[in-house]
């Protein structure tokens, strides 16, 4: 998917850097805009200037990256630059009513991203997720610019179209192609270049099969269109309408785009060479459809991927909070953890002190001095190495696990609480050990909830844990003895409901069974590839 | 016993067999004999053939926690002097290791080294003093015990034999016996000896 500048403020030009930037932007849009203007020319009509506006992609990536504010800039560079092409007649007496007519197109389209941006900004609906609002700003601009049109020659004619022999709707539905073509064709390309430019994030691009998935569908939609266009040329672009939609849907932006282009590229050559007026309108009704509908299911769909990513983003924040919360609960064990171990270092060095000041220090008794040291201090760094990892703010990357490792993991954090509860936390270490792919902190966090809970249901008793496999699943088994009163640890289950969302963003299912006088929790998770064999 | 009288015996109890050990030989520096033990258990059954002056303990254990090993060498010998150790202080538990299960200190971890020393040094003196206490009054009848209760709390040979609805001349022979017996002379040493007993 490609990334088009949408989420920038259009006031974030502010570094020495961006002003320059805006500078050459605004100092270059004119020649841009005669360059486009020349591009499109093959494609005129008596009565409209083109099929197919090029320089309204030029005029809307412009405004979209500066920002709406810039308006009145970009209506007197237009003006200008048509004044002195000579465009519009600097003599003639209509002359306010000319520039008139060039400056609101320019005009319409600020507002309308003005617009866009604002409700942008405010709204929370699916529509203001990004890249929705600028396939919205590109669909509207150009539909905006040519009511204004309407309405204005409607009230005030004054480019004297000749109502019998061209129908004044048409006039303006081909202006409304005209500007569609043109920004849904250019203004993205532009945009993602600018992008480009200015260090945006990498595009990501769909994968391979994605891909073949799209050019097969736009294939199979444009041999049904040449099909078609034999019998009756004027609707011959429905079925790439549906495909183009199809394209982006599952393509995104960047796939949608080369179906544009690439449907663009068919039709303009083709249409530049037919004598029909009404045909020529037609296909370029079909391909402005086509461009439109398959930039907004392309938006639509990056717009929903980026919102199921924001949601993963904030569940794997909640399931920090919660991790944190369980370690705050387990604080106090971990205290005790720490201090058991720090007793002994403390006796143990002020011994050492007390030997070294000896004139013969009784070398042995160092040596047991030492020995203890070294152990209590390397038990201390593995528990610190555990609960950091534990209590860390890095979303690791999944990855395979010994499944046998994590749950040595997991008891090893918990021991001190088992020995607060009076537990016993049994492992059968003979257990097969699978391995499954995931993220090691969360599934610690889910098995150490487990743990947990099973210690607080039952104090004083033995919490078996084991692994089993079943089917090609991997299960880790948590088991504890059912007293008649649980006591209540003041919890909302909100631990529970996380080590489920957990296990079910693993691919696997949180079960419980109630045994004979006991109940077992099963983590069921898939068994990574590398495992088998 | 095989110890010599001035070297005090001191078991300590701790799950954590490293930690029990180091404080052991930290104790056995100080000069105790010392003795670590990492199960109640095993300390009980040690505690026979070689009776500790004092004991320090773990609180939280597997299944005999510290308190409920207190209560048992209590019940077994009351000569021996208690100090508790924890990983988990608590008000409560301070409260009680001291109240109601007699301990002299409650340390938390990590242990205050010289606290500790003091306290197992003041720990087998109270132990002394407590087990010859107890020596002295176990040749004594159950009545010169009530009357040596009395005269411990002050009161006259008078006062003692309205009490017990005898009359002063008996109190007298009492009192008479029970001097010979503890070789504690006067009421002052009376009262020196039902302190020893009760503390």
């Amino acid at each position: 998917m490609s990334r088009l500048p949408a989420a920038r403020p259009a006031f974030a030009l502010s570094s020495p850097r961006g002003n320059w930037r805006l500078i050459a932007l605004l100092a270059a849009y004119p020649f841009l805009f005669k360059l486009a203007h020349f591009m499109a020319s093959p494609w005129g009509g008596s009565h409209f200037f083109s099929l197919w506006y090029p320089a309204a992609g030029v005029r809307l990536a412009l405004l979209w990256h500066v920002g709406a504010r810039w308006t009145p800039l970009v209506v007197a560079e237009e003006c200008l630059i048509q004044l002195l092409s000579g465009v519009i007649d600097s003599a003639s007496p209509e002359l306010f009513n000319h520039i008139w007519g060039v400056a609101r197109a320019p005009l319409a389209y600020g507002v309308m991203i003005g617009a866009v941006r604002w409700v942008e900004r405010r709204s929370r609906s699916e529509l203001a997720l990004p890249p929705m609002p600028f396939g919205l700003a590109a669909i509207l601009s150009p539909t905006l610019a040519a009511f204004l049109a309407g309405l204005w020659e409607w009230l005030w004619p004054s480019v004297t179209p000749d109502l019998s022999t061209q129908p004044f709707a048409t006039t303006i539905a081909a202006f409304l192609v005209g500007d569609l073509l043109g920004v849904l064709l250019v203004a993205p390309a532009l945009l993602w270049l600018l992008g480009r430019v200015g260090d945006r994030e990498a595009v990501a691009l769909p994968s391979g099969a994605r891909c073949a998935e799209g050019a097969i569908i736009l294939g199979l939609g444009w041999v049904l269109a040449a099909a078609l266009a034999k019998v009756e040329p004027d609707i011959s672009m429905t079925p790439v309408l549906l495909c183009a939609t199809w394209v982006g849907l599952r393509c995104g932006r960047s796939g949608a785009w080369v179906a544009i282009i690439l449907s663009a590229a068919i039709i303009l050559p083709w249409s530049a060479s037919l004598l029909s007026t009404p045909t020529r309108f037609a296909l370029h009704m079909g391909l402005a459809a086509v461009a439109m509908s398959a930039y907004l299911a392309a938006s639509f769909a990056e717009a929903q991927v980026r919102a199921r990513q924001d949601i993963a983003r904030r569940d794997r924040i909640l399931f920090q909070a919660e991790r944190l919360k369980t370690l705050r609960a387990m604080s106090v064990a971990i205290i005790h953890e720490i201090s058991q171990p720090l007793s002994t270092l403390a006796i143990e060095t002020r011994h050492m002190a007390v030997l070294s000041r000896d004139e013969a220090p009784d070398l042995a008794e160092m040596r047991q001095s030492a020995d203890l040291i070294e152990r209590k201090a390397t038990l201390l760094a593995d528990m610190v190495r555990r609960l950091r990892r534990f209590g860390g703010r890095a979303v690791d990357e999944p990855s395979a696990i010994p499944l046998d490792r994590l749950v040595q993991d997991c008891l090893g954090i918990a021991a001190a609480e088992a020995r607060r509860h009076n537990c016993r936390l049994r492992f059968d270490d003979t257990a097969p050990s699978p391995l499954v792919q995931g993220h090691e902190i969360e599934l610690t966090q889910v098995l150490l909830n487990l743990i947990r809970n099973a210690m607080t249901a039952a104090p004083g008793a033995d919490i078996v844990i084991g692994i089993h496999m079943s089917g090609n699943d991997a299960v880790v088994h948590i088991a504890n003895p059912l007293r008649d009163a649980v006591p209540d640890h003041g919890g909302m289950g909100v631990g529970l409901l996380v080590a489920r969302a957990i296990v079910e963003a693993h691919g696997g299912r949180l079960e419980r069974v109630i045994l004979d006088g006991g109940v077992q929790h099963s983590v069921r998770l898939p068994v990574a590839e590398a495992a088998h064999g | 016993m095989a110890e010599l009288p001035d070297r005090a015996i001191v078991h300590v109890v701790d799950d954590d067999v490293d930690l029990g050990q180091s404080v052991a030989r930290l104790l056995g520096r100080h000069g105790h004999a010392t003795r670590a033990f990492s199960t109640p258990e095993a300390m009980l059954q040690a505690q026979p053939q070689q009776a500790a002056h004092c004991l320090v303990t773990d609180v939280m254990m597997g299944d005999t926690d510290g308190f409920s090993l207190a209560e048992q060498i209590r019940q077994r010998d009351p000569g021996v002097a208690i100090i508790f150790m924890t990983a988990w202080p608590t008000t409560a538990n301070a409260v009680d290791a001291i109240r109601r299960y007699g301990g002299l200190d409650y340390l938390e971890k990590p242990l205050d080294e010289d606290r500790l020393i003091d306290a197992v040094a003041e720990g087998v003196a109270w132990s002394r003093r407590r087990r010859a206490a107890l020596a002295r009054i176990d040749a004594l009848t159950p009545r010169e015990r009530d009357v040596l209760d009395r005269l411990a709390q002050g009161m006259s040979n008078k006062m003692v034999a309205a009490e017990l609805g005898l009359s002063p001349k008996t109190i007298e022979d009492h009192r008479a016996a029970i001097v010979a017996k503890t070789g504690a002379s006067g009421s002052a040493g009376l009262i020196a000896l039902m302190r020893d007993m009760r503390d």
